[in-house]
């Protein structure tokens, strides 16, 4: 007899019940062009405010600080080819981990302050460019 | 200008770099240069027989600062009053030839010398004769080379 129609009798129990973070998809199974920002996860997505000292690259894309006294910022859960932004306020002195090699620009106390962070090589080295609004 | 002692290795800014890395971080925004390790740099006043050595940090002080070494005179006193006179006489004969002109034009033209411009011409010359006499009276070599005219 022919199915006109597919019922729960004949699929497989989990197949379309489980989600895909349950199980695994292959690369062919997702469109060319088919992700979209709305289906990155938050830590692309979101800009976070930063309240104590750590900078953690798994939890935000843009994390904004204004400084009341000299800080020193941490660095965690960095992996090569991560790229987040700090927008940082304040006319204090910005400490960033000795891993950090400012490739071009200059922190304006009296701005805000856009510094974009590229992990070269993880934990071990990042590349920062300090920008701030043209006026 | 200020200064920073690296391991031994003493580097001068013309001011605050705006970014500095050492052990403990990169930083951005140094305000307080004296907290990185960064301190004024003082020239000392040289006479003219002195020259800067070697750049020190002065603890007491909490300033960079240079050494002052004394310049080896190999001339004689004789020599050093023989190039003193010379200036002397070059920079006096500068002082008068702004004035040749009515010398030259006395003698071409025998239009008068103004009385003020001979006065003038007058009082240099005695006073390049009067300084080379003071000089030809120095007994040392940094008298000679501190005369000044």
């Amino acid at each position: 007899m022919a199915l006109t129609k597919v019922t729960a009798a004949v699929l497989e129990p989990t197949a379309v019940t489980d989600n895909i973070s349950n199980g695994s998809i292959s690369s062919d199974k997702i469109a060319n062009d088919a992700i979209s920002y709305a289906k990155l996860g938050s830590e692309f997505t979101t800009a976070a405010t930063l309240s104590a000292s750590d900078v953690d690259f798994s939890t935000a894309q843009v994390f904004t600080k204004t400084l009341t006294a000299n800080d020193t910022l941490t660095f965690s859960n960095v992996s090569t080819g991560m790229v987040k932004d700090l927008v940082i306020t304040g006319n204090f002195t910005l400490t960033l981990p000795a891993s950090v090699k400012v490739v071009s620009g200059a922190y304006d106390g009296s701005v805000s302050n856009l510094i974009q962070i590229v992990a070269t090589n993880g934990a071990t080295e990042q590349w920062a460019s300090i920008s701030q609004e043209v006026v | 200008m200020i200064a920073i002692d690296l391991n031994g290795t003493i580097k001068t800014f013309s001011k605050l770099p705006k970014v500095w890395s050492d052990a403990n971080g990169t930083h951005l925004n140094i305000t307080d240069g004296e907290a990185f390790g960064f301190y004024p740099v003082i020239t000392p006043e040289l006479s003219a027989i002195e020259e800067l050595g070697s750049i020190y940090f002065d603890s007491e002080a909490n300033v960079f600062t240079y050494a002052i070494n004394t310049i080896n005179i190999t001339e004689t006193l004789s020599e050093l009053k023989k190039q003193r006179i010379m200036i002397l006489k070059e920079s006096y004969n500068n002082l008068l030839s702004k004035t040749d002109w009515y010398i030259t034009r006395y003698n071409e033209l025998s239009i008068p010398i103004p009385q003020d411009i001979s006065n003038q011409r007058a009082q240099l010359r005695e006073e390049c004769n009067s300084h080379e006499m003071a000089i030809n009276n120095l007994n040392t070599k940094i008298a000679v080379i501190e005369y000044y005219f």
